[in-house]
């Protein structure tokens, strides 16, 4: 490949990004093309459902699509293998299940300060599954399949005592948290995007800034080590980004499966492993992805939707087992 | 350049390497040569800081070891060790320029377009590092501990191999020998290297240890270490020892049918 190519490719999918969010607006249960909107009056009612329903959530697939794609790029560089996912590993699943019991046992706050404390408790269960996986994988007989493994363990731990809660939850609470797991962006809304833009892009930038460090550990802990890259340092911080970026999207959005495997693992094959391009094109593909996935969720069967996690999952599925046959 | 004084490492009460001590001097080629279980993979660990000794203390240009920065300490010395996979699809050259993280960019295009030369890895600059034959990505290894140390003036830096001919063919033994004799004379680099075949520590060793069961055993000059008593007392092979042909100071090694 090419030195330019990288950059020209990076364009190429944020102008697939834009098309996919003009085709987006201007679809969904009501019909309202731009020279509609255009025709009418600011105070129409019309203007409003495009400002603050349709809009916000286009803007949410977005950035919960950029975090969960870059996040899984990273958890996959940080674990040298193609197959490591957020979902797989269960840390989704932990940051759900901190999520489920805030639905069940809210916690009284301001309005916009209860955003913020879904996204707390999101990120604490990412993370204290991150920390797990982390000790686990200083083990030296740690490999990647036995890691899926204790994914396999946490993710059924985690789904019984996710079972248990609905058993106990009120008819209302109970809608809540089947649709957190199966993942949706129905909930769109300003005050979320702020919220989760305010957690999600600072840490995408710490990511970008790290990319390097992650291209270095790829040549193994004992070579970094020479080329001077605090080793056990830099993946701590990586993996508290990646609990950061999953914490605040699960708290978002609930389990939207695959993103985290699929977006930067077909980025790879045309951008190339570097990290430095990896992360960005992830995060593009991912938001791309995502929106896409979201505007056909909420399109196919208007008036009424599909969780968009199903979706991802349709396609993600097929695919994951496709790597797996391939992959040996 | 790098004085190691009394080193000793135990793991779970066992003794792997017991009160070493030596020294590299720059411009020097010193070749650690023993038998499977030596413990000469340690003791690299031990000289390049990797790991830390249960005691003793390695020097480097007279400062301890311990006590250098991470970042600095890699600007002055490198380890290409005996494998380095990859997972992903990273190029070669991109590979090569990871040897350039210390610096940032100041001499980045010059210093891998030299070490690519040197190393004889123009060719598959643009391939995919995964794709390389076991030879050809020690080679790559190789190219990228150079770039590491790379530096428009000679100045006293220090470079480990851990069997860096082990997978190369004849033709890129003596290559890669040859080019670290001519680094070691030109840029007043120290090499150390842990190698199995004795006559290629012959050829270019300045000098050879010669370590069992975690101690040094003998050292010297080639002619001095590799005799057959040594050898044989050592080893346990059955073997005689020439003088080469062109240059009558070095010994070679044939082994008795």
């Amino acid at each position: 490949m090419r030195k330019s190519s990288q950059p020209i490719l990076l364009l190429g999918l944020f102008i697939l990004l834009l098309i996919l969010m003009i085709y987006s607006a201007n679809s969904g249960a009501l019909k309202l093309s731009f020279t509609q909107l255009m025709n009418m009056s600011f105070d129409d009612p019309l203007w409003n459902i495009w400002c603050n329903i349709r809009l916000p959530r286009i803007i949410l697939a977005i950035i919960v699509g950029m975090a969960l794609a870059s996040a899984g790029a990273v958890m996959q560089g940080l674990f040298r293998n193609p197959l490591a996912d957020p979902g797989l590993l269960g840390i989704s699943s932990g940051a759900s299940l901190m999520v489920g019991i805030t639905i069940l046992f809210p916690a009284v706050f301001p309005p916009i300060m209860m955003l913020y404390g879904k996204m707390v408790a999101a990120f604490a269960g990412s993370l204290f599954i991150c920390a797990l996986i982390y000790l686990y994988s200083l083990n030296e007989q740690c490999n990647l399949a036995k890691m899926i493994l204790l994914g396999v363990a946490i993710n059924a731990i985690i789904g019984a005592v996710m079972g248990g809660l609905s058993y106990i939850s009120d008819e209302s609470q109970l809608r809540q948290i089947s649709l957190w797991s199966m993942g949706h962006l129905g909930k769109g809304s300003w005050d979320l995007v702020i919220v989760s833009l305010s957690l999600i892009f600072p840490a995408l930038l710490c990511l970008i800034k790290l990319a390097h460090q992650l291209n270095i550990l790829q040549l193994g802990d004992e070579d970094a080590h020479y080329l001077g890259i605090n080793v056990e340092r830099t993946k701590r911080y990586l993996l508290l980004l990646c609990a950061v970026l999953i914490g605040a999207s699960v708290a978002v959005s609930g389990i939207i499966a695959f993103v985290g495997l699929v977006v930067p693992h077909m980025i790879r094959l045309q951008i190339g492993a570097n990290h430095k391009w990896l992360i960005p094109g992830s995060a593009l593909g991912g938001a791309c992805l995502l929106l896409l996935a979201d505007t056909l969720a909420r399109t196919l069967v208007a008036p009424t939707e599909i969780p968009v996690g199903l979706l991802t999952s349709l396609i993600g599925g097929p695919y994951f087992l496709w790597l797996i046959l391939r992959h040996k | 350049m790098l004085i190691a004084k009394n080193l000793t490492f135990a793991y779970s009460s066992r003794m792997i390497i017991n009160d070493v001590s030596l020294s590299i001097k720059s411009g020097e080629i010193v070749i650690i040569i023993g038998p499977n279980g030596a413990g000469k993979s340690t003791l690299l660990r031990l000289l390049t800081g990797y790991q830390k000794p249960s005691s003793g203390e390695c020097y480097l240009l007279d400062r301890p070891l311990s006590q250098w920065p991470q970042k600095q300490l890699a600007k002055t010395r490198t380890v290409m060790l005996q494998q380095s996979q990859l997972t992903f699809p990273f190029k070669v050259k991109e590979v090569i320029a990871m040897g350039r993280a210390p610096y940032g960019k100041v001499h980045f295009n010059k210093a891998i377009d030299e070490v690519m030369l040197q190393t004889d890895c123009l060719q598959f600059a643009e391939r995919d590092y995964r794709g390389l034959s076991g030879g050809e990505q020690q080679r790559v290894q190789l190219a990228r501990v150079l770039a590491q140390l790379w530096q428009p003036q000679p100045s006293e830096k220090l470079l480990f191999l851990d069997e860096p001919t082990s997978a190369l063919d004849l033709y890129h033994q003596q290559h890669t020998l040859r080019l670290l004799k001519q680094l070691a004379v030109k840029q007043k680099l120290a090499v150390c290297c842990v190698l199995h075949d004795l006559n290629l520590a012959a050829l270019y060793a300045d000098k050879i240890i010669l370590l069992n069961k975690g101690k040094i055993v003998e050292q010297g000059t080639p002619s001095q270490v590799l005799t057959v008593e040594n050898i044989q007392r050592w080893y346990g092979v059955d073997l005689g020892i020439f003088a080469h042909p062109s240059e009558s100071s070095i010994p070679q090694i044939y082994l008795n049918p």
